[in-house]
């Protein structure tokens, strides 16, 4: 009876010792497998290009937070002014992402750009808008027939115009359009140089301090939702599928910190923009941070490109079939109810 | 806790354990109804969706007012629901809210989109009127669109939230009977162990005890029935040790007693040893003693002799001087006869006178015969007798040979005192000691030799005091005047056991006391009886 007391003991320590030693590799291992992707290989550095919008936050919010570092990516951020020129700078083979609104990304589909649209990070229906003088005449959107309207060529501002003019069944010949950069934008309204622009976010505020009571602003929320995606070249995407899943896994992570944390992604888009408080809490609830792939993308962009075609604006006289420019891949395998892509 | 304790605790868990599971399981299944529920209401409002679609689709190629109804009624319907969930509390997420905004757009598009196809002149060219309703067109089938995506999300979403809680669900069914099973192990396997280690102890200190350390203890186990056991086993080794104790001085009392026994009775066997030599040297002793006794015996018995023959020779010198007297008288009266014979006197009458005169004298001679032999008969058997008598007695025999040294006894009596002793002893003694002082008066040649004898009783004793006027014993004898063989006197006069017979007659004999000592002109001899 001692003996077999003893023996027990001596079997019950030493699986007792095994299981420990057994446990302990298994964590070790673990452990060493989960850091061997980040931690074992230098982060891999990227270009992202980023449009100095609010719709580009979760991007700054996954640099800020590290949300990147964590997928073992090393970004660098460069910020441009629209999104357009932030897609330029990845089809000039200079930045690896961008973020960038639809009509940008339709224009560079007619233009034959090999770019893949990854995810939309944000869509709103009130970042553009016509910002009007009322000195010059503009109290109602009828009131533009006539006056010298300023517009970002190649960017969702001239889109947006022509849906504002087409919804209030104001001819284009109508008025006069000047074009203009985003930065001229805020000048030519407050110099009177234009009677309105069409322009967005940043800007836009600026003209409505800067005229303050003398300003006007007109939406067209109803009929165009501005669709803000992640966008890299056909190639980039085809030879790094890897460090593209790290990415829209920052970015979901990001949006998620959004929702859960508003005030730390307000402080990000603070510094990074100098938006005054006020103005940020009064614009915030204007987006919608949601990782997804809708179809309404596509249709959006057929749409557009169908309106580019009759304005002449592309040689192409047929519809791009726009699936060719999703890559859902990586948004589905981490969130597949987000994708509604049709395949 | 109690091993019994611990067993109820073991028996009670899975219940407890199965009661919690199946509450957590109720509520669970409540909240599956309800997610159920809300996911058949999302079906449903896909459904809805899908049917919108289709008639805006219908209305987009035929533009016909029935199709605008049965839009604005399943438009409206859709309305209702989105506006019972937002009254029911739920619906405020992002997805409801794209939902309720997408809907809210799409009326609006639908109602512009109807209104310019159904009033025409409105617009200034056809080419207006056309760019703007395809624009409309196009953003209705895109609001369409987003609003089916967003319903297909939120059932989606629904059916994740389900499987999720279907799976979390099974998981915590798992993990808690998990966990109860790692419980009851855990609970079982500490139990086990306890009271196995308790039983090994328990066991260990048994064997131990049982080997006979019995100032080992049982370390202290549980606070359970193995516990109670081993303090109880304690105290019973403790009373066990101490029994044991004791018993061992017992028996070192016992070994001790037997070493002292031992000891005592090698000391008795030495002594027994000693005394046997003792015994044989006292045998050996008393044999030579007996040797001696007998010699002294047969000294004795020659002394005896010695001094019976003095004696009779004494009693013979005074049977001789008491026979003088009648032997004279008997001799005239015989030597009368023949003168009477001569004398013609010799009658009948007178011869009869001298015979009855002869007869008489002889009867006395031969009863002074008779005396001197009874006084000289050892008595057997002690009686009452006068001191008075026993002393006449005595001065009867020994006068004629004290008159015959012309010494005068005088004899004075104060009381008749009584003695119970043996009467021929007592007069013997007293006729030594006269003896005694008849030979030293004449010895010393003392004028008016006398011996006075006194007679008189003190503190209940009778008392005789015999003194002489013959100068005393000399001191330097005093002492021994009383040992057997000691005498002044030549071998041819004395034995020297006169004195010594008187002191053992008197002192062993008749439990009296005879001293000696000299007074006045003399010595003076003192028996107290």
């Amino acid at each position: 009876m001692g003996t077999s007391v003893i023996t027990t003991k001596k079997i019950a320590v030493i699986l007792g010792v095994v299981a420990v030693i057994a446990g302990g590799v298994f964590v070790t291992m673990v452990l060493q497998g989960g850091r061997s992707g980040k931690v074992s290989r230098s982060p891999e550095r990227l270009v992202f290009a980023v449009a100095a919008l609010l719709d580009s936050v979760p991007v700054l919010v996954a640099h800020h937070q590290g949300f990147f570092v964590q997928q073992g990516l090393d970004v660098e951020i460069k910020f441009y002014s629209a999104g357009k020129d932030a897609l330029a700078a990845v089809r000039r083979g200079e930045a690896d992402f961008a973020t960038v609104a639809d009509f940008p990304i339709m224009l560079a589909a007619l233009d034959g750009a090999d770019i893949r649209v990854l995810a939309t990070i944000s869509k709103s229906g009130r970042e553009n808008s016509i910002v009007a003088r009322k000195d010059s005449g503009i109290t109602v959107p009828a009131h533009i027939r006539g006056k010298v309207v300023g517009v970002i060529p190649g960017t969702t501002s001239e889109f947006f115009l022509d849906e504002f003019l087409v919804m209030h069944g104001i001819p284009r010949s109508d008025i006069v359009v000047v074009e203009l950069t985003p930065g001229e934008t805020v000048n030519a309204l407050l110099s009177k140089r234009v009677d309105a622009v069409s322009t967005w976010g940043q800007h836009a505020a600026d003209l409505l301090k800067g005229l303050g009571d003398n300003s006007i602003r007109f939406f067209a929320q109803e009929t165009y939702q501005m669709y803000w995606n992640i966008v890299a070249s056909r190639n980039f995407v085809a030879g790094h599928r890897d460090t593209v899943q790290k990415v829209v896994t920052a970015l979901d992570q990001a949006n998620s910190s959004i929702r859960n944390n508003a005030d730390g992604a307000k402080k990000t888009a603070m510094e990074a923009f100098r938006v005054d408080p006020a103005q940020l809490r009064e614009v915030w609830p204007d987006y919608e941070f949601d990782l997804a792939l809708d179809h309404t993308l596509l249709l959006t962009l057929e749409s557009q490109a169908r309106w580019a075609m009759k304005q002449n604006r592309t040689t192409v006289r047929e519809v791009p079939n726009f699936q060719e420019f999703i890559y859902a891949d990586a948004l589905r395998r981490i969130k597949p109810a987000a994708v509604s892509v049709m395949r | 806790m109690s091993i019994r304790k611990r067993l109820a605790v073991m028996a009670v868990l899975p219940l407890g354990v199965a009661l919690l599971v199946s509450i957590y399981i109720a509520s669970m299944d409540r909240r599956l109804d309800d997610n159920v529920k809300e996911l058949q209401f999302v079906t449903a409002l896909a459904q809805d969706v899908f049917d919108l679609n289709f008639l805006s689709d219908q209305y987009l190629i035929y533009q016909e007012r029935q199709i605008k109804a049965q839009w604005l009624v399943k438009h409206d319907a859709i309305g209702n629901k989105l506006a019972d969930k937002l009254q029911a509390g739920q619906g405020n997420d992002n997805l409801w809210l794209r939902l309720r905004r997408t809907h809210k757009d799409m009326g609006h598009i639908f109602t512009q989109l109807s209104n310019d196809l159904e009033v025409r002149g409105k617009f200034t060219t056809t080419g207006q009127l056309s760019d703007r309703n395809e624009r409309l067109a196009g953003v209705l089938l895109i609001k369409a669109r987003e609003m089916f995506s967003t319903v297909v999300r939120l059932a989606g979403s629904k059916q994740n939230e389900l499987a999720s809680m279907r799976e979390r669900l099974n998981l915590s069914v798992i993990a808690l009977f998990m966990s109860l099973a790692l419980v009851i192990s855990a609970i079982s396997a500490i139990s086990s162990r306890t009271i196995i280690t308790s039983i090994a102890r328990l066991r260990r200190g048994m064997d131990i005890v049982a080997a006979g350390s019995l100032d080992h203890r049982v370390e202290r186990l549980a606070d359970d029935e193995l516990g109670h056991l081993a303090t109880t086993f304690n105290g019973m080794t403790e009373r066990l040790q101490s029994a044991d104790a004791n018993m061992r001085n017992s028996v070192a009392a016992l070994r001790q007693e037997v070493a002292e026994r031992k000891r005592a009775e090698e000391k008795a066997r030495d002594l027994n040893n000693k005394l046997e030599e003792s015994i044989a040297a006292l045998e050996k002793e008393i044999a030579n003693h007996r040797q001696t006794g007998e010699e002294l015996r047969n000294k004795e018995r020659l002394l005896i002799l010695q001094s019976r023959q003095a004696a009779m020779g004494e009693m013979i010198g005074n049977i001789a001087h008491q026979w003088r007297q009648p032997l004279n008288l008997l001799a005239l009266i015989v030597q009368s006869l023949p003168e009477c014979g001569e004398g013609g006197e010799l009658r009948a009458e007178h011869l009869k006178a001298c015979t009855e005169k002869s007869m008489k004298v002889i009867f006395h001679m031969s009863q002074t015969i008779d005396d001197f032999r009874n006084f000289f008969m050892p008595d057997k058997e002690k009686v009452l007798f006068r001191v008075c008598d026993a002393v006449s007695r005595a001065v009867s025999i020994i006068e004629g040979s004290f008159a015959g040294s012309m010494i005068r006894i005088d004899t004075q009596s104060a009381g008749d005192p009584v003695i119970n002793g043996y009467l021929n002893e007592f007069s013997q003694v007293l006729i030594n000691i006269l003896l005694n002082a008849r030979d030293a008066l004449v010895e010393r040649n003392v004028d008016n030799p006398r011996v006075t004898i006194t007679i008189n009783t003190r503190d209940g004793k009778a008392v005789v005091v015999i003194a002489d006027n013959a100068g005393g014993i000399p001191e330097e004898i005093m002492e021994k005047i009383f040992d057997p063989y000691f005498t002044t006197r030549g071998p041819d006069r004395g034995t020297g056991v006169g004195l010594f017979m008187s002191k053992t007659i008197i002192e062993k004999n008749m439990n009296g006391s005879l001293t000696a000592r000299n007074v006045g002109e003399g010595a003076e001899f003192r028996i107290e009886v």
